[in-house]
């Protein structure tokens, strides 16, 4: 046989059976083949892969650790920075919140003008329960106005700077106000204590007084304007001996928390000293 | 100079009071930091002129109090006084002499108060207020003095640095 005629003969048969072989894969014949063959080969090739990933982290590591401690410094000074303002965001949502309300009482109480004061500082004696406020005569405080918040009667004025005021809270053991059970319809006195305490005095015995009745200013007097909330009667004690009843009031402002106050600068008191009977010796 | 710090001292410790101090009682008595400052000022060896520290400390706490300027003026100076006094009398036991200025100083100051509102008119039970405010505002007072005894030293040694022999 010709040897030229043995090679076209060898190539044919070289062609015959790749193209047998690529019929037999399209025609998915070779699948467990290849599947086993696979099987042998991938944990070789994780095993190779791993080491090579291994052996190219430590050559690298250095640059890496210098870039990440870097980035990681970046980040922890942003999450700081971010912390802050999310810190600095929600003093200004309370305090929104806080002006939006004492906006919204101003609005019910078109009657009165008000003046906004931020509390800057409370009485340095624990006798006295008095704030001090950063709006002061300049601002058009004078003493004796009225100290409301949008849930109630504060206090009133009872000193002025041209800066600063100061706050007598109805609290203060000195403090008395004209007060009106809403349910009763009787008058009575809310007298202040060292504790913090506030409770109303002189009740007339025949008045029918019950835990949860309202308590407003009744205006008698003339230092406060009337119908501004106190508080509610929490417990009544009543003794026969006793010539009035007397009441322990819960008060509906949180005086531990206030920060920011309304003064009712539209109000002057009525000075009624003059129309008192004096004394007689 | 160093008058003129101590002053400066007792303007900070007054704000203190009234910002932060204040709002911070026990039962209803919160410590008195002004008082607590005077005292540990007082104490030290070095410091010579008594009654401006604590007549300053009457001034500024009867500025920012409702009471009477008087009052203040005379608790403080009374307390700087009182703490001189037993800085002579116990120099060599000053951790002693501390409490024992701090406890006295604190009743005389709160005494005083309550005596004038008494006399005032402020109708405050005996009982009530010294259950309630006169000792947890003491206890509060002995609590604190030491830490802040520690801080007036580090303070009076750059005040009045250490004399040294040539």
């Amino acid at each position: 046989m010709n040897p030229n005629s043995r090679s076209s003969w060898r190539t044919i048969a070289l062609i015959l059976i790749v193209l047998g072989v690529l019929a037999l894969a399209l025609g998915g014949y070779l699948t467990s083949l290849s599947r086993l063959a696979l099987g042998a080969i991938s944990p070789a090739q994780s095993w190779l892969v791993s080491r090579y990933q291994a052996f190219r982290d430590l050559i690298n590591a250095p640059d890496d650790l210098t870039n990440l401690r870097q980035r990681n410094a970046e980040l922890e000074a942003e999450v700081a920075n971010l912390q802050s303002k999310i810190i600095e965001l929600e003093q200004q949502v309370a305090e929104v919140e806080l002006l939006s309300a004492l906006l919204d009482f101003a609005r019910t109480q078109p009657q009165n003008e008000y003046q906004a004061a931020a509390v800057i500082g409370r009485d340095p004696s624990p006798f006295m329960q008095y704030i001090i406020i950063n709006s002061g005569s300049d601002d058009g405080l004078r003493r004796g106005m009225p100290v409301v918040v949008s849930e109630g009667l504060v206090g009133r004025v009872a000193a002025v700077t041209a800066t600063a005021a100061r706050v007598q809270l109805i609290i203060d053991a000195g403090s008395s106000v004209n007060v009106r059970l809403q349910t009763a319809e009787v008058d009575a006195v809310l007298v202040g204590s060292v504790t913090s305490d506030i409770s109303l005095d002189l009740i007339p015995q025949d008045a029918d007084v019950q835990p949860g009745d309202l308590v407003l200013t009744s205006g008698l007097g003339g230092n406060y304007p009337p119908n501004i909330l106190i508080g509610q009667v929490s417990s009544v004690r009543q003794q026969a001996t006793d010539l009035f009843q007397t009441a322990s009031v819960q008060p509906v402002v949180e005086f531990n928390r206030l920060e920011i106050v309304l003064v009712i600068v539209n109000f002057s008191p009525v000075d009624i000293t003059p129309l008192l009977p004096e004394s007689t010796p | 100079m160093a008058t003129l710090i101590g002053i400066v001292v007792m303007g900070v410790a007054v704000i203190l009071q009234t910002t932060i101090v204040s709002q911070v009682p026990l039962l209803h008595g919160p410590a008195d930091l002004v008082l607590v400052v005077l005292v540990s000022w007082v104490l030290h060896r070095e410091v010579e002129q008594v009654w401006p520290i604590g007549l300053a400390a009457g001034l500024l706490v009867g500025i920012a109090t409702a009471l009477p300027l008087w009052v203040p003026l005379l608790g403080y100076g009374l307390v700087s006084a009182l703490t001189g006094q037993f800085k002579r009398w116990l120099w060599q036991v000053q951790l002693l002499s501390l409490f024992a200025t701090t406890l006295l100083g604190s009743l005389l100051v709160l005494g005083l108060s309550y005596a004038y509102l008494q006399i005032a008119g402020t109708p405050i039970p005996f009982g009530e207020a010294f259950n309630q405010v006169v000792l947890p505002s003491v206890l509060l007072n002995l609590i604190l003095v030491l830490p802040v005894y520690g801080l007036i030293s580090e303070l009076t040694k750059l005040v009045y640095p250490a004399e040294v022999e040539v």
